[in-house]
């Protein structure tokens, strides 16, 4: 009696953690696989383009997300920090602040930095004043936004034949869109950061013991304030490409609720919400089962409404599964 | 001096309330007219209740994102459940609703111990979701009688105050006695105070939870009946990022998001404060809207560096 | 049964996975007395209390609480029926008012709900009755740890408990806040009430408690009349061992080149709360130990060399120059090292593989603009797995799969990598099973063989007597004696662990 329940338990356990580490990459296989049943041009080379440009901007939000996440933070300003890049960009690319050059290089140039200042700013608060992570990045999701809405005079901004559109929409040869290439770029790079770089590794430790990186000499503050900073920066990023495909930038809509896809996508990719180790390929697969949910169920007619139920239930469930009962 | 200073300190969020109350009054002679007055208490009773218990919710160390969500999509129910003609059904069912989509956020955050801004990211989800599966985002058009009865609620005056306005004020008094003078509020500050203490001194932590997060549905579900009342139609996409502005108005009351200290009277100051300076924006006219959520996000970070600063000066000291 | 007893607790047995924590038990209160439970750290006392407040189940054994058999299955359970408990880490909520405190949970009331006017007022009279004279109506957390500590004491008595468990209340109270204590303990067994005391401070012990119970190593070692043990016979029923085993010393006599300037010089080393006056020297290879019991600020002082504690005053100099450590960083770029005596908080990521492990603070050196040579990275891990003899089916295991011994010398080996000058270990022992202990202290050998410096923090006699070649005896933050060669015997390390004060300044002067 005692045996068998033993027994069950210890097959209960490698079940879980079976489904903890490859959990995320079935319920992707098994969308693709009801896609592909369902409808026949599912698996055509067009829709893998159209899925990985929509997933793009959930895909690099939660890649910024992934540091902030593993090195035990939380930031809900990238959806109004991108706003911000995008707005800034479109009003200094279309000419409207005679004070600034009409250049699409200061445009994106100016975008990016002062996302870093926002981005600094969450640094700051959260690592030199102690202030929780998700009230300082609250403040910046209000601020950022009104200021996105400021930049823009509430308007949408648009453009169009202008070089910054053909980031959006140019493919490379063999059909390869550029927006794809920069997505790969990214998810390389930040795979690099966190697996082969001293900052990758400090992140993490922090992360999971802040106390013992501490003892290891590592400066706390400093790989904190940088977290936020590269969270923004990539944000920002997102917030360009989103205005580059669209020929527009929305100040009221343009990464709106995008902290919660990037901060689910992380959840779900088996991260822990109080840091440590980053999981970065499940993340991506997880904003891309995010996207595909809503593809899925266009395709397939059912109402799209059904995409945020279905999400909810995912998350909750996600995290359940993987949560980590010794903690 | 010294005393002034600290009930300066103290009542942060009430000193800045009047301030900016009077710098309204001094600058814009329409604000202190009645009918503006009036409107101001009506517009904001419903974040009020969700702010409120919202306090509750973040006084237990936890957070609530889904409350937007359960506030719109109770809109939508009520207004669907308005064929039924029968008010008990309307204006009851759609509370229970809200009550029971709190109760399972607090059951997945107390029981299943999953992080309470997963959890609630998810209730929302599947709120909204729901909304707009009942709606296809489309407003929900009310139905016979009660088209005629519901919407007056929301324009009903009980002497010279909104109804709704009272409706916001009973349920904050109520929740205000709660938290002072009975146990079950004592709870609600241990639990977020030192739960490890809490359980030792025989607090039943998880129900504590799970009846803060089900106020918290309830609350949302008044606000969604409201909502219902005075739109005169079922809102699916409304009070996007409301938990946000409720989270706001709580820390702005100088409620710690860590849980444990707190008051509800403060973040209905919080509530007001956000309010009138919304309130002067429109008034101000020639003035573009978004420097409300600037001038709201500059103010939070000051109170915010208010309830800082003092212990990191005293840090550096050591 | 004798009617004169609280409390009996009968072959109490619990074992945590594999490890026999408590083995077989006894232990008993009589009424209106105090009782002293004595044990280092493994000895079993916090298992006792937990598995005697409900918070541990027991795997054996019987527990008769005021004559009859009880089962606690909770806290709750434990406290309604008469047992209370303080610990060292006050367990009051710190931001509801002082009187709140003492009555969550059983207030007062009235038809309006909760009575704060008599919550008040009764919290002021039972507090004033213990001597102390506060406004009640203020936040906890606004008030002293004496206070506080007071505050739970008087939470305690309004609940009528017959039993109160003190663990290590004093610890952080001052002298005079102390003799308050003790004078309202005695008056509350004078009532009846009787009290676990649990202090490492044996002058304490020795003036407050009847009786005492010691542990070791999860067994009962027996009880005592407080006025028929000594404080030598204390000590050495805590730390000592038999008689029959003669220590071997391991290492020689220190030979000091001339010429050569201790690698750090420490004098009057005092932060006010832990630290009264610790001066150590460490010289080039050499192996200081540090014995004293716990709390007597071994791993304080262990803390400020490594840069953690930067209130301090006193002197502090490296190879002749004065230091001042702002973090462990600035303790890292001196050449220092050091394994912390709380490997899970402080010392290993648990999550994290072995190679991450042990190539943490090396990162920066093996790296080139940021980017981490694995090669390097692995040549590293291959020789400390080598080396050190880490079992491990590979290196890329997680931590916190691997035995505590292994864990540990992952530790070691992520500050070898370092090239330090001097490892600062923190009972680099414990947890460990003998083999590896065996093993580590070979290897802690061999590091004063290749010019590294050692300080020894353990509170494990005959591993500092094997392995020093200089012992600090510490005592309630001040030195108390400095052992060399000969001298270093148990007998004597623990005849000044036992010392009074007084006596210790008497010779020195």
């Amino acid at each position: 009696m005692a045996d068998a329940k033993r027994e069950s338990g210890i097959s209960r356990a490698a079940v879980n953690a079976h489904l903890k580490k490859f959990g995320a990459l079935y319920a992707f296989l098994i969308l693709i696989a009801i896609n592909s049943i369902s409808n026949r041009n599912f698996l055509a080379v067009n829709t893998f383009w159209n899925l990985l440009i929509q997933a793009f901007p959930i895909i690099i939000t939660s890649l910024g997300m992934l540091f902030v996440i593993s090195g035990g933070g939380i930031d809900v300003s990238v959806g109004s920090v991108m706003a911000v890049a995008g707005a800034l960009n479109a009003v200094i690319m279309n000419g409207i602040y005679p004070f600034f050059p009409k250049s699409i290089l200061f445009g994106v140039i100016m975008a990016i930095v002062v996302a870093g200042l926002f981005g600094a700013f969450n640094g700051v608060m959260v690592s030199v004043f102690k202030m929780q992570p998700i009230v300082v990045t609250l403040t910046t999701y209000i601020i950022a936004r009104g200021l996105a809405q400021l930049i823009a005079n509430g308007k949408i901004l648009s453009f169009s034949n202008t070089p910054f559109n053909a980031i959006g929409i140019y493919r490379l040869p063999g059909n390869i869109p550029i927006q794809v290439l920069i997505e790969l770029l990214f998810i390389i790079v930040t795979a690099f950061v966190l697996k082969k770089t001293v900052f990758g590794y400090q992140v993490q430790a922090i992360g999971e013991n802040a106390q013992a990186a501490k003892l290891c000499g590592i400066r706390t503050t400093r790989v904190r304030i940088m977290i936020y900073v590269i969270s923004s920066l990539i944000a920002a990023v997102a917030g360009l490409l989103v205005s580059s495909r669209t020929s527009a930038a929305d100040p009221t809509n343009l990464g709106a609720l995008a902290e919660m896809d990037a901060i689910a996508s992380v959840a779900i990719g088996g991260t822990s919400m109080s840091g440590g180790k980053a999981r970065i390929l499940t993340t991506v697969i997880s904003a891309m089962i995010i996207q595909l949910i809503t593809i899925t169920i266009n395709m397939n007619n059912i109402h799209y409404a059904y995409a945020r139920v279905m999400k909810g239930i995912i998350i909750i469930l996600a995290v359940y599964i993987q949560q980590d009962k010794s903690r | 001096m010294s005393k002034i200073k600290s009930i300066i300190v103290k009542q942060s969020a009430l000193v800045a309330l009047i301030v900016i109350f009077i710098i309204a009054c001094f600058f814009y002679p329409l604000f202190h007219t009645w009918t503006n007055l009036y409107n101001l208490l009506r517009q904001n009773s419903m974040i009020g209740l969700i702010a409120v218990a919202m306090t509750m919710v973040i006084l237990t160390g936890g957070i609530d994102l889904s409350v937007g969500a359960v506030c719109s999509m109770i809109s939508v129910i009520a207004a669907y459940l308005s064929f039924t003609e029968n008010p008990l059904i309307i204006l009851v069912l759609p509370l229970l609703i809200g009550t029971f989509f709190g109760f399972m956020n607090g059951f997945v955050v107390a029981k299943m111990k999953v992080a309470p801004i997963i959890a609630s990211l998810g209730i929302q989800l599947i709120a909204r979701g729901i909304s707009l599966v009942m709606t296809s985002g489309e407003t929900m058009h009310i139905s016979g009688a009660p088209k005629e009865w519901l919407p007056k609620i929301a324009k009903q005056s009980v002497g010279p105050l909104p109804l709704i306005f009272l409706i916001f004020f009973i349920f904050a008094i109520i929740f205000i006695y709660i938290l002072k003078y009975r146990k079950f509020g004592r709870e609600i500050y241990a639990v977020g105070g030192n739960e490890d203490a809490a359980k030792m001194m025989g607090i039943r932590v998880d129900r504590v939870k799970i009846m803060v997060y089900s106020i918290s549905g309830f609350a949302s579900a008044l606000a969604g009946l409201i909502l219902v009342s005075r739109a005169g139609t079922g809102q699916p996409v409304a009070c996007n990022g409301w938990e946000m502005d409720a989270i706001a108005a709580v820390a702005i009351g100088g409620t710690s998001l860590e849980g444990g200290s707190g008051k509800i009277q403060t973040t209905i100051f919080g509530v007001f404060i956000l309010a009138i300076i919304g309130n002067m924006i429109n008034l101000q006219g020639n003035v573009n809207s978004w420097w409300q959520q600037i001038i709201t996000g500059i103010l939070l970070i000051v109170v915010l560096m208010m309830q800082v600063i003092p212990g990191w000066i005293r840090n550096r000291k050591a | 049964m004798d009617n004169n007893l609280l409390l009996e607790m009968r072959e109490i047995d619990k074992r945590f996975s594999g490890v026999h924590a408590l083995d077989s038990v006894d232990f008993s209160v009589r009424k209106g007395e105090i009782l002293a439970l004595m044990g280092e750290n493994g000895a079993g006392k916090s298992t006792l209390i937990k598995v005697l407040t409900g918070l541990y189940r027991k795997d054996g054994g019987q527990i008769i609480f005021d004559g009859t058999e009880r089962n606690f299955h909770t806290p709750q359970d434990s406290q309604r029926a008469g047992i209370s408990t303080i610990y060292q880490e006050i367990n009051l909520i710190p931001h509801l008012s002082v009187a709140e405190n003492i009555f969550i949970g059983q207030e007062p009331r009235n038809a309006f709900g909760i009575d704060w006017d008599s919550v008040n007022k009764q919290a002021r009279q039972l507090l004033l009755d213990n001597g102390i004279d506060i406004d009640v109506t203020q936040d906890l957390a606004s008030y002293s740890t004496a206070v506080q500590q007071m505050v739970a004491i008087t939470r305690a008595i309004s609940q009528n408990a017959k039993l109160l468990i003190m663990d290590e209340p004093t610890s952080s109270l001052a002298d005079d806040e102390v003799q308050v204590m003790f004078s309202k303990m005695r008056e509350l067994v004078a009532k009846g009430m009787s009290i676990i005391f649990i202090s490492h401070k044996l002058d304490e012990v020795f003036t407050i408690c009847d009786r005492t119970t010691i542990l070791k190593d999860g067994k009962l070692v027996g009880s005592y009349d407080i006025d028929k043990i000594t404080k030598l016979e204390m000590v050495s029923k805590m730390i000592g061992r038999d008689a029959s085993n003669v220590l071997k010393r391991t290492v020689g006599v220190y030979e000091e080149k001339p010429g050569t300037i201790p690698l750090v010089h420490t004098k009057n080393i005092d932060n006010r709360v832990t630290l009264h006056g610790v001066s150590i020297d460490i010289r080039p290879g050499e192996i200081v130990g540090i014995a004293g019991l716990l709390g007597a600020g071994k791993s304080e002082y262990a803390k400020v060399l490594f840069g953690c504690d930067n209130t301090y005053t006193g002197t502090f100099e490296v190879e002749g120059k004065p230091v001042r450590l702002k973090s462990p960083k600035g303790a890292i770029d001196l050449g220092f090292a050091y394994c912390s005596e709380d490997r899970k908080v402080e010392g290993i990521f648990p999550h994290m593989t072995i190679t991450e492990n042990m190539t943490i603070t090396a990162l920066p050196r093996i790296s080139k603009f940021g980017v981490v040579d694995s090669k390097k990275q692995k040549a590293i891990v291959d020789k400390y797995i080598e080396s050190i003899r880490i079992k491990t089916p590979s290196s890329e295991q997680l931590i916190s799969n691997l035995s505590g011994g292994n864990q540990q010398k992952v530790l070691l080996g992520r500050w070898l990598s370092m090239n330090p000058r001097l490892i600062i270990l923190d009972e680099p022992t414990r947890g460990i099973d003998v083999g590896a202990k065996a093993e580590i202290e070979a290897l802690i050998r061999e590091f004063s063989q290749n010019g590294i410096s050692v300080l020894y923090i353990s509170s494990e006699l005959e591993e500092l007597i094997r392995n020093c070649y200089r012992i600090v005896v510490i005592r309630d933050g001040q030195n108390s004696v400095e052992l060399t060669d000969q001298d270093i015997t148990e007998e004597n390390i623990m005849k000044y662990i036992a010392k009074n004060a007084k006596e210790t300044e008497v010779d020195h002067g």
